[in-house]
């Protein structure tokens, strides 16, 4: 990180003049980032990287509450959209860990945490964008409607594409309603077998739960055990962390359908009176940060279990998003053992390791990819 | 514009009949000469076999166009594969020969997205029907391309899941057509669209290889490749299999009519339950003149004096569906309605949602030729837009009924005439023209599900910058670079005025949405 | 390609259909999965969308009516799917028949004979008039004709015959024919001129019976019968009656269609008395409700007016479900799988009263099946014009029966009744497919299964 201190930092105020920094630069031989975060794989972090903060461009362009969509730079701090939105008791339902990023980032890192389940992700969610590419041209995609057809879905390709594509100057969001109540319950697991079988009848619960993380820790740790939110014991190696909400009746209702689907369970729960702040104090907590030093699995459902058992069999701990098959491990400083066993586990279950810091959408070698990046920024002015 | 030319004799003037099999493609980036030679049909017939390639006349005229009839074009072969590697040796055959192909489903495309511009080969993928898997633990399915949509829900029947984008020609329509178009449907408001519930895509490109974007775990660390493939309109390849998410279905719901005595009334409402937080799972609209049309059909007990009704469905928990029937029936009554119905039985409900789906085949009771239009505006906007649609219809003397997806703003305005009368069929086109402009103008677009195929090609402009079109442009170059994947698809030629299809198109009849 | 030249539709096959019936079609294609040729084949040709733009294309003079064509047109089952799917509300059966009509006058006048290879039009040939004009408008022919099956079956020769590969030996149709029969069992003797009611007389109905019905299905005849005596109805039988003219029409011969539908329309008339005219079997069920159009298209300057007689013709199945029926009190235990028949679900718009009728009966089990809206591949005599596909179809459906595991498979029709014995035989199974009015008079009767499996 200490490259952060030789950077240039460039604070456009308009799009215009991003698209004019850019422009400049395409004649060039020096490159852009949008991201705070360097990548450690990074082969140059010399001067000539030069950082573009849009912080100035950071307002409202246009917030229709009833139409439920936002426009924003992406400048604004992602605390500061969420603050805008609660006013109207609406909220963009995507889990960011550091409360300071902004949209941009947000949208560029596919950034997404325990609601991913049933909330879905910024794919889900973004319907407009206006960015500017590798030669300064600025250009849009989707609209500001929430349905809408008409040309290729730039969005999508947008989102997660880390910087790579575009710096992306504005986004239309679709919103969703704050809920009335939440709730969050924990179960505790002997066995793996029990905490599987839950998993599955979870699947088909009656509920429909919001969040279903879970924890999985090693009986002969290689490294301390995880950070986890400090609500499970250390007695119980598996644990559930299963999100409703709604109304209140309909959270109550829907706890009790979740204790018999987790049945082999036990029940270990933090304060009802609390209950509704714990969702919201689960969904930023730090153990489900991929961008800190975690190495991410992205595997099925059903696949999850054996591979978090695995992992605990060669001494590591693992957390993550049960209901999508992610898991999260720990990477401690210097332990360059964990990704291969990580990926051997994968080989044999399917599913993507990956780590924030190593692995970028812009590294991928597949001739689409390529071509891609190459339409985007044919003078590679975007560094990875 | 979603036209039909019906009458006798004009269908020959739009009719595209090629005697010589030699055709000249022109898009933005290409001419494509396409010559169809004897060795080329032999290549295609050694992959395919004789009895799944059509070659004579006779039998690819059904193949001119799809739900979209204004523009004809017929294609010099037609092939049946059955599975991934025949699709792949009969794209790599067409680019050794440069021929031009182009995708087909079930043909409902109601923008001409199947239409061979400039013929060559239409790869029908309705013998590639196989449902491949059903993963109700990691909820999704793997279908190949001409699974129809209704087939796969079908299909998980009893399972508790069922797969959400229902587009009103779901019982017709293909899956792949749908990642083509990006479809919809009315259980979009609360679900998504197609690209929501498509997590994988394996693709024949146009150079010929198999390649696999997503899968069962999304998009892993690259590019959203899937994301951005799903309403590509067949530009960017062939589609030969698909991973959907299949949902879980809602324990309870609740089906609603309510009743208004005013149309401004009504978008009220409709702004009320959006305002107050309620996301239904659908939340659709109908005028005066669908409800009598409906009515003489269906005899579902529609009240004839109503200017409109909201046809409101909630779903999710049986805890939670009665306190936001009761919480919408407020609202309604609060804006003005009449009067609010709670359906009470399965049949009631299933009546009442055959009459919306089928709602356009009631519009021959009205008028002898319609034309539907499938615009979107920001969901505050539909009072103004309907205001606007009234005053167009006044203005041009044209009947216009609405039927549509009030809750996201997708509107489906109708245009009754009789295509008989042509300076009506003119005034028809003016009064189209105006209100997906009105549409532009107030912060939308022409399409919210229909896609642009060919049909809405001239407003890609009014929506979009030259720069945007560019970039777009580009984008295509990166699948397709020589354009000869689905030619005349999506993108403008260069130099297109915009105004062009007032003079090619003529309105007329469609029946879906 | 050789007609290329020529002048397209020369015959002027088509121009007397109302052109607007064409225009009705909005091309949405909404129809095509409904289609179980299109199903089976994925080819638009063989799609109601794409017969009606060939049809259309012909009309217009785009297209000749080629071998190719005419094989398209005559895959068509005339199930009526399509007319069920049909948002638009396309009469498809009102183009396709008429259609098909002018087709085979005009290639039966024609000259050369073509080969009947697949997917060119066979033609009607010297075995197909003789079952078409010869054996079916006559009861009593098709009585004799059937003699020596019946003969075989109980001696049991059939499957010896069978086994031996003899049958082999009979030309393809008739053994398709041979395959086809049920199980014909004794003969049972001629419904008479009345029945009465039983109990309170709630109506007085007349019961049609066909020409094959009557001949093979006789059992199902007495069992109506006696269903609706229990129901509290008079039973008139018309002993001049004949068939309702259902293939003479459909294979284009007009003139005998015509003299039947006369002769169908007087005897049912000559009683005023009537409530209903009551059919058990689909297919003649839903050709005696087309009289009034069929005769105002072949025959729209005769004096025949068949209107009163149509406006009185029920299924059974719709009659007794509108008079409200006596509850069934015997029991039988059976998983039974309702098959659609395509006149009844499509062409009558008849689903849930048969439905109803039988979860009435104590015991059973109605088991719903995928794919209920497709034929069955039976479709009058598609099954010996076009075999292929009625097996392909045959296929289809029986394995979409065997999936809910039935003890008994129920339909409507006699058609489709002999194509799934017929299927369901060669695959394997023996499960009995019996008529909804068998099971029914069976509980009303309280007598075992057994009587009738």
């Amino acid at each position: 990180m200490n490259d952060v201190y030789s950077e240039q930092v460039l604070m456009p105020a308009s799009t215009e003049e991003v698209s004019r920094l850019l422009r400049a630069e395409t004649a060039g031989e020096g490159q852009f980032t949008t991201s705070r975060v360097s990548c450690s794989g990074r082969e140059s972090s010399s001067a000539a990287v030069r950082r573009v903060d849009l912080q100035k461009m950071n307002s409202v362009v246009d917030y229709p509450a009833r139409d439920m969509t936002v426009t924003v730079q992406s400048g604004m701090a992602v605390s500061e959209l969420t603050r805008i939105l609660a006013e109207e008791k609406q909220q963009l339902p995507i889990d960011e860990f550091d409360r300071s990023i902004s949209v941009g980032a947000l949208v560029a890192g596919d950034i997404a945490g325990p609601r991913q389940y049933g909330y879905g992700t910024l794919r889900d969610y973004v319907i407009g964008i206006e960015a500017v590419d590798g030669q300064g041209r600025i250009f849009h995609a989707g609209g500001r409607v929430v349905k809408n057809v008409a040309g290729y879905d730039l969005c999508r390709l947008m989102v997660g594409s880390r910087g790579s594509l575009g710096v992306l100057t504005q986004v239309t969001f679709k919103l969703k309603p704050l809920p009335e109540y939440s709730m969050l319950r924990c179960f505790r697991f002997d066995g793996s077998a029990a905490f599987e079988d839950s998993l599955g009848r979870l699947n088909v619960s009656a509920a429909s739960p919001l969040l279903l993380d879970f924890e999985f820790a090693s009986e002969a740790p290689v490294q301390p055990q995880v950070d986890n939110p400090g609500t499970v014991g250390r007695h119980f190696p598996h644990a559930l962390h299963i999100g409703v909400e709604g109304t209140k009746a309909a959270c109550l209702w829907q706890i009790e359908e979740l204790r018999n689907d987790c049945a082999g369970g036990e029940q270990f729960d933090p304060d009802d009176s609390t209950a509704a702040a714990s969702v919201n104090q689960h969904c930023h907590s730090a153990g489900y940060n991929w961008q800190d030093d975690s190495i991410r699995i992205r595997t099925i459902p059903s696949s999850l279990v054996a591979v978090a058992a695995e992992l605990a069999a060669t001494g590591y701990s693992s957390q993550g998003h049960a209901g999508n098959g992610i898991l999260f491990v720990k990477k401690e400083n210097g332990d360059g053992r964990v990704r291969p066993i990580c990926e051997e586990i994968v080989s044999r279950h399917g599913g993507s390791v990956s780590e924030w810091s190593v692995d970028h959408p812009a590294k991928s070698t597949d001739g689409l990819s390529v071509r891609l990046r190459s339409t985007f920024d044919p003078h590679s002015v975007f560094a990875t | 514009m979603a036209c039909f030319v019906a009458a006798h004799g004009l269908l020959d003037q739009f009719s595209v009949f090629q005697s010589a099999k030699t055709h000249m493609t022109s898009t933005a980036t290409a001419i494509i000469n396409c010559v169809i030679t004897a060795e080329f049909l032999r290549e295609l017939a050694a992959v395919v076999g004789c009895a799944r390639l059509l070659d004579s006349k006779d039998e690819l005229l059904v193949y001119e166009c799809d739900g979209y009839v204004v523009e004809k074009s017929v294609p010099d072969v037609v092939v049946f594969p059955e599975n991934a590697d025949e699709v792949v040796a009969i794209v790599r055959a067409c680019e050794k020969h440069n021929v031009p192909f182009v995708p087909r489903g079930a043909g409902t495309s109601l923008a001409g997205g199947c239409l061979p511009v400039g013929g060559g080969v239409m790869i029908a993928l309705t013998k590639m029907r196989q449902i491949v898997d059903i993963n109700l633990r990691d909820r999704y399915a793997v279908v190949e391309p001409g699974v129809v949509n209704v087939n796969l829900t079908r299909a998980l029947a009893g399972t508790g899941f069922h797969y959400a984008p229902d587009p009103s020609s779901q019982g017709a329509c293909t899956i792949g057509g749908n990642v083509a178009t990006n479809s919809g449907g009315p259980h979009t408001l609360k679900y998504g669209v197609t690209v929501n519930h498509v997590i994988g895509v394996e693709f024949v490109s146009p150079q010929g290889e198999l390649i696999q974007i997503g899968g069962p775990c999304g998009r892993g660390n690259g590019f959203d490749l899937s994301g951005l493939f799903v309403g590509s309109e067949g530009t960017f390849g062939v589609v030969t299999k698909v991973w959907v998410r299949i949902t879980r279905n809602p324990a309870a719901y609740r089906t609603m009519l309510a009743i208004f005595d005013s149309v401004d009334d009504t978008t009220q409402a409709i702004s009320n339950i959006i305002g107050a937080g309620i996301v239904p799972a659908a939340l659709e609209m109908m005028d005066r003149g669908i409800v009598g049309a409906l009515e003489e059909a269906f005899h579902f007990g529609f009240p004839l004096d109503a200017e409109a009704v909201l046809l409101i469905e909630v779903d999710g928990l049986e805890v939670a569906v009665d306190a936001e029937a009761e919480t919408i029936t407020t609202l309604c009554k609060d804006s003005g309605a009449r009067e609010v119905r709670l359906s009470q039985t399965e049949e009631e409900r299933a009546l009442l949602w055959k009459c919306r789906k089928q709602a356009f085949g009631a519009i021959g009771r009205l008028s002898p030729s319609y034309c539907t239009q499938d615009g979107v505006v920001p969901r505050t906007k539909v009072p103004e837009i309907l205001r606007f649609i009234a005053e167009v219809s006044e203005r041009h003397n044209i009947r216009i009924v609405n039927v549509f997806h009030a809750g996201d703003g997708n509107l489906h305005p109708i245009l009754l005439f009789d295509e008989r009368n042509a300076e009506q069929v003119k005034r028809v086109m003016l009064a189209s023209d105006e209100i997906l402009g009105k549409c532009i103008d107030l912060g939308g677009s022409v399409t919210g599900e229909h896609g642009i195929g060919v049909e809405k090609i001239s407003f890609m402009n009014r929506l979009f910058t030259d720069i945007d079109l560019a970039v777009m442009e580009d984008v295509r170059k990166a699948f397709n670079p020589d354009g000869r994947c689905s030619p005349g698809k999506l993108l403008p030629t260069a130099g297109a005025c915009g105004m062009e299809y007032i003079e090619k198109n003529h309105p007329g009849r469609k029946a879906a949405m | 390609m050789s007609e290329a030249e020529s002048n397209p539709n020369a015959s002027g096959i088509g121009q007397t259909i109302p052109y607007e019936r064409f225009l009705d079609c909005v091309h949405c294609g909404l129809c095509t999965s409904a289609c179980p040729t299109y199903v089976e084949t994925g080819d638009e040709n063989d799609s109601p969308r794409g017969r009606i733009y060939l049809m259309r294309s012909v009309v217009d003079g785009r297209l000749n009516l080629t071998d190719k064509v005419k094989g398209h047109l005559d895959l068509c089952l005339d199930c009526r799917s399509c007319e069920t799917a049909c948002p638009s509300g396309v009469q498809y059966g009102r183009l396709i028949e008429p259609f098909r009509v002018e087709m085979h006058e005009t290639s039966t006048a024609g000259s050369t004979p073509v080969e009947t290879s697949p997917p060119t039009s066979p033609r009607p040939d010297w075995f197909h008039r003789w079952i078409m004009y010869g054996l079916f408008p006559n009861r009593a022919r098709m009585a004799w004709a059937l003699a020596p099956a019946r003969w075989m079956q109980r001696l049991k020769l059939d499957r010896l015959a069978q086994s031996a590969g003899l049958t082999r030996l009979l030309p393809e149709r008739l053994r398709r024919m041979q395959e086809q029969l049920p199980k014909l069992g004794k003969p049972l003797p001629p419904l008479p001129e009345f029945l009465p009611a039983k109990g309170k007389r709630r109506a007085t109905v007349g019961l049609f019976l066909g020409c094959v019905a009557d001949a093979m299905f006789r059992r199902t005849h007495w069992a109506t019968a006696r269903v609706l005596q229990e129901n509290g109805c008079d039973v008139v039988i018309p002993q001049a009656q004949t068939c309702c003219g259902a293939i003479h029409y459909h294979s284009g011969a007009s003139k005998p269609a015509i003299d039947l539908i006369r002769q169908n329309a007087r005897v049912f008339s000559d009683d005023n008395s009537l409530d209903a005219i009551i059919v058990n079997v689909a297919g003649c069920g839903s050709m005696l409700k087309d009289y009034t159009h069929i005769v105002q298209e072949i025959a729209a300057d005769s004096d025949l007016d068949p209107t009163t007689f149509v406006s009185r013709v029920k299924d059974v199945s719709e009659f007794l479900a509108d008079l409200g029926p006596r509850e069934p009190m015997g029991t039988i235990n059976a998983v039974v799988a309702y098959q659609d028949a395509c006149h009844l679900q499509h062409a009558q718009q008849i689903r849930e009263q048969p439905r109803k009728l039988l979860s009435m009966i104590p015991g059973i089990t109605l088991q719903s099946i995928a794919e209920a809206e497709l034929c069955c591949g039976a479709a009058g005599s598609y099954n010996l014009t076009q075999p292929e596909m009625a097996d392909r179809l045959g296929r289809r459906k029986v394995s979409e029966l065997l999936k809910v595991r039935p003890d008994i498979v129920v339909t409507g029709n006699a058609g489709c009744s002999l194509q799934l014995q017929a299927q369901l035989k060669k695959a394997g199974h023996s499960v009995a497919v019996l008529h909804p009015m068998e099971l029914l008079d069976l509980s009303y009767r309280s007598a075992p299964l057994s009587e009738l499996v």
